[in-house]
């Protein structure tokens, strides 16, 4: 009995399938629109890498530490760094290819360990961009700071071996040699703050499904009470629960083919992240979804048997107050699972 | 012959109004019973508590000698509906709308396939099966909406004014179906507010008004309860005419029906139709026609409510 009711909801779907079609689309193309009135990044905050230029002068230990910081896996993703000679540095910064350009002086090893005076680095920012070497200042700031932090642990070892004094050649030596404890520094568990598709396509998603399935759903019922055939349902030898079932998972699955559609797509076209609690986000939806359709629904269940006359008033109201909780409780849940609103730490 | 359907003291009220008061009669297997009455007369509401739309607040119906509301799964089984509704999934096919109603009411996948092929034929729409039905015509509708509760072959057949708003050669291939089907053995109840309807199709007729089922029978039974087989149809100014200022007229004539200029009468007792003439064309009016017609389903109804059956 369920399976024919389904098979009847579906083959309608099919006959006549615009309504759906439309329920499709017209989310997608509000995605798309979104993301290009706000840019379309999902990774990173919105932002590329930024490509920056060192200029090691003094070709040092410290030169050899900063290459080391740089190159690993956490500030690669962020920074683009090239080691070049000053002129071509200079050269690709006026060609706007670059967002800044690092150089280590010559003699600024022998000076720091000499402690004649205060050591500087150069930072040459390309004026032609905004932001870029604003960031860059801030995240080399961390990562020089880093660098000499190891090199004052390396001079204080070579200090605490002997009261000679420190030659550049023996803090070399101390550089190249395999540190026995290492930091693994990693962002604690949740996903880049959410932007573009990343921000738009979940809360479309949630608001067309609820759309898909109050809206054409209702319409769907509505018209089946207008023409009669609720009314002739209740003729034929079904029980009342079939009935309800009958009615609320059709529509429920056609809600649930247009969530998997939206995952798909922002998987794959938008690369929108979906965090790692896919299931889940699934059961959310899944629940929302059944929950609104069978609140839809809720005047069938009625026992009395004459449920065509009352049918849409009761469906009217108990869809009314059980979607005012579950949509609140959907977009609540979905702002701490993959619509984050909170760019600092979250659950993982 | 088996009686399929027995309705006893049937009521139903909604508020202060009586839809239905006190209405009895059966329906046997393969009789039409005509339940005709004008809109309103409570037509629906019967078969709504038959049919088990709605629970009659006094009365018994018995489907198939059982009482349907100790087993409403058990009845529905037994009998089909059709409401005055084309209550049709329109973007489905005729095919897909026969199935599916075929399905609900109980046959298998196989069985649904091979019973919609024969009521299509039977329907004469095996050519029009797969095209979607709301590009059929009314009469086409109200066919495959008849064709729908008919896959499961029920004993009895409730068909509530099926041909209401459809053109004259439809209905009269509609009335021809429903015919056959009475002849197969099928218990019809045909609810109904054309008195042509009526007198062609059913075998037993009960007149409703205002929720009362006024008369039941065949239509000479019907007939017969005018007080003869003629009726004298007298035609004039009738305006200022009283009948109780003709000495002996109430002893020897019943008045059918009376309007301005026309006054429809039968005789008491069974008298020669000369003599009758003569007495109306000695009364003191003036009598432009007079003519002599058989009695009517109309003129039963006339003399039942004292109205025409109005629409």
């Amino acid at each position: 009995m369920l399976w024919t009711l389904l098979v009847k909801d579906l083959r309608r779907a099919r006959h006549n399938p615009w309504p759906y079609l439309i329920n499709l689309a017209l989310p997608l193309c509000i995605t798309a629109l979104i993301g290009l009135v706000f840019g379309p990044s999902t990774k990173g905050g919105g932002l590329g890498p930024i490509k920056v230029a060192v200029v090691d002068d003094d070709d040092s230990v410290l030169g050899s530490l900063l290459r080391g910081a740089m190159n690993q896996a956490d500030f690669k993703k962020h920074l683009e760094t090239r080691f070049l000679e000053r002129e071509e540095a200079l050269k690709q910064i006026n060609d706007n290819k670059i967002s800044a350009v690092l150089i280590i002086p010559k003699g600024f090893t022998r000076s720091y360990l000499s402690g004649d005076g205060p050591v500087a680095f150069e930072l040459i920012k390309n004026p032609a961009q905004s932001f870029y070497p604003a960031i860059l200042e801030e995240l080399l700031q961390l990562r020089l700071i880093r660098a000499i932090v190891a090199m004052n642990s390396y001079l204080f070892e070579l200090g605490s071996r002997s009261n000679e004094p420190i030659n550049e050649v023996e803090l070399r030596a101390l550089a190249k040699a395999e540190n026995l404890a290492s930091l693994k520094a990693q962002f604690a568990g949740r996903n880049p703050t959410p932007s573009g598709f990343n921000q738009s396509l979940p809360g479309t998603l949630v608001q067309f499904l609820m759309m898909n399935l109050m809206i054409f759903g209702g319409a769907s019922v509505a018209g089946e009470r207008a023409e009669g055939v609720l009314r002739r349902l209740a003729v034929y030898p079904i029980r009342r629960w079939e009935l309800v079932i009958g009615k609320v998972y059709g529509r429920f699955l056609l809600g649930g083919v247009q969530i998997i559609f939206f995952l798909l797509l922002g998987q794959f076209i938008f690369k929108v992240i979906l965090g790692q609690n896919l299931f889940a986000i699934l059961l959310t939806l899944g629940l929302y979804a059944w929950v609104i359709e069978s609140g839809r629904s809720h005047g069938l269940n009625e026992p009395v048997p004459y449920v065509a006359l009352t049918f849409a008033r009761q469906s009217e109201e108990a869809t009314l107050k059980t979607t005012r909780v579950c949509h609140a409780l959907v977009r609540s849940s979905f702002s701490s699972c993959f619509q984050s609103s909170d760019p600092g730490a979250g659950p993982s | 012959m088996a009686s399929l359907l027995q309705v006893n003291g049937l009521c139903k009220a909604f508020g202060d109004v009586r839809a239905v008061s006190d209405v009895c009669f059966e329906v046997r297997a393969g009789e039409i019973y005509g339940l005709l009455g004008p809109n309103g007369a409570g037509k629906t509401t019967t078969i709504s508590m038959i049919s088990g739309l709605l629970r009659p607040d006094a009365g018994k119906v018995a489907v198939d000698g059982a009482d349907f509301w100790s087993d409403p799964a058990r009845a529905q089984k037994i009998m089909g509906v059709v409401s005055q509704e084309v209550a049709l999934y329109e973007e489905l096919s005729g095919r897909e709308n026969l199935e599916f109603w075929g399905r609900l009411a109980g046959l298998t996948a196989v069985e649904a396939r091979g019973r919609a092929g024969e009521v299509l034929e039977a329907l004469s729409l095996a050519d029009r099966a797969r095209e979607a039905v709301k590009n059929y015509s009314g009469g086409m509708k109200r066919r495959i909406n008849i064709g729908c509760v008919l896959m499961h072959r029920p004993k009895l057949l409730l068909l509530d004014e099926p041909t209401v708003g459809i053109d004259p050669q439809p209905r009269a291939n509609i009335l021809e179906f429903v015919r056959k089907l009475g002849a197969e053995g099928t218990a019809i109840l045909y609810t109904t507010h054309y008195l042509e309807e009526a007198e062609t199709l059913c075998s037993r007729i009960g007149i409703i008004d205002h929720g009362k089922l006024l008369a039941e029978g065949t239509l000479p039974e019907l007939q017969k309860r005018l007080g003869g087989d003629q009726l004298f149809v007298l035609e004039g100014n009738l305006q200022h005419a009283n009948s109780d200022d003709w000495p002996g007229f109430r002893e020897r004539f019943r008045i059918i029906q009376k309007s301005d200029h026309q006054l429809v009468v039968s005789a008491q007792n069974s008298r020669l139709p000369s003599e009758c003439l003569r007495d109306l064309l000695e009364l003191p009016v003036r009598v432009e026609n007079a003519t002599l017609k058989r009695p009517s389903l109309n003129d039963v109804f006339l003399q039942l409510t004292c109205m025409e059956l109005r629409e």
